[in-house]
């Protein structure tokens, strides 16, 4: 199992391109909220979801999708997803 | 109840691509990819099916309906090159979608006796406070004319469930509304119930 604070810096890396406020982006916590906090329009969060499935080599299905709201719960469903692949 | 979703084409084509390997499956089912291969302007049929699903989201929403991210969950039909409907779960909408070469503008139609206003404007800069700031003061512009109030006095905010909702002075309106804005457009759509009945 990856640590958290390596895996937060691999996701602020997928999610850097699509971030509309910088600012939030600074000071990103793992309760930061992708929509609400960072402003990534939601096109884009699909975009962040199959970067995601391309750097691990694992797929996230809809529910999973669903959860991905924030960086607690997108740090959730990766290493959920990294553990099933054995 | 009403949603609506504005797309900027200038700025989809700059920053998304329908086209990169597994987009539209996360997003469309088969027979709307169906419906996209079909079409002689595939760029317009997958943003057009994209801000038909985005309205309806925010008009479910609305109605009380838990978040969820996956676009795959509101199923879209379209009836002819304006006019189609949503379906989430139980819920259905009908919606309508209006092209220019700058923008998609797609909004939920009300089913009851109300007068809808739609409106689509540009914003004189593209970033996401420019964008917000703008947008909420040309629908407050607009309510305040419409209902005769003191603009002054109209101010958009979260209520406790997080919804956004106008207020005049301390007083929560019930007016339905929804906004959105995307690259250099802003758009809002509101309900003006024609009768008490």
């Amino acid at each position: 199992m990856m640590d958290k604070v390596a895996l937060i810096a691999e996701l602020k890396e997928i999610i850097k391109p699509y971030v509309q406020d910088q600012e939030a982006f600074g000071k990103l916590t793992e309760e930061t909220h992708f929509i609400t906090d960072l402003k990534i329009n939601s096109a884009n969060l699909v975009d962040i979801v199959l970067d995601t499935e391309d750097k691990y080599n694992i797929e996230i299905d809809n529910d999973s999708m669903d959860k991905m709201s924030d960086v607690k719960s997108a740090i959730g469903v990766i290493e959920e997803k990294i553990a099933a692949k054995g | 109840m009403i949603g609506n979703d504005i797309i900027d084409i200038a700025s989809t084509q700059e920053n998304s691509n329908w086209q990169r390997r597994g987009f539209l499956d996360k997003v469309f089912s088969e027979s709307e990819q169906e419906i996209i291969y079909k079409s002689p302007h595939a760029f317009t049929t997958v943003w057009r099916l994209w801000s038909m699903k985005e309205a309806a989201y925010k008009w479910y929403l609305q109605k009380g309906g838990l978040p969820f991210n996956s676009p795959s969950r509101i199923a879209i039909r379209l009836k002819n090159n304006l006019r189609g409907d949503a379906q989430i779960g139980e819920l259905a909408v009908a919606i309508i979608s209006e092209f220019t070469k700058g923008y998609i503008h797609s909004y939920t139609q009300s089913s009851q006796q109300n007068i809808q206003v739609n409106e689509v404007f540009a914003l004189s800069k593209n970033d996401v406070n420019t964008q917000s700031a703008e947008t909420h003061k040309r629908l407050i512009n607009r309510i305040a004319i419409d209902w005769q109030k003191e603009e002054s006095c109209l101010t958009l905010k979260k209520d406790p469930q997080g919804k956004p909702t106008m207020y005049f002075r301390e007083q929560k309106l019930d007016i339905h509304f929804s906004m959105s804005h995307h690259g250099n457009f802003g758009a809002f759509s509101f309900l003006k119930a024609v009768s008490e009945s």
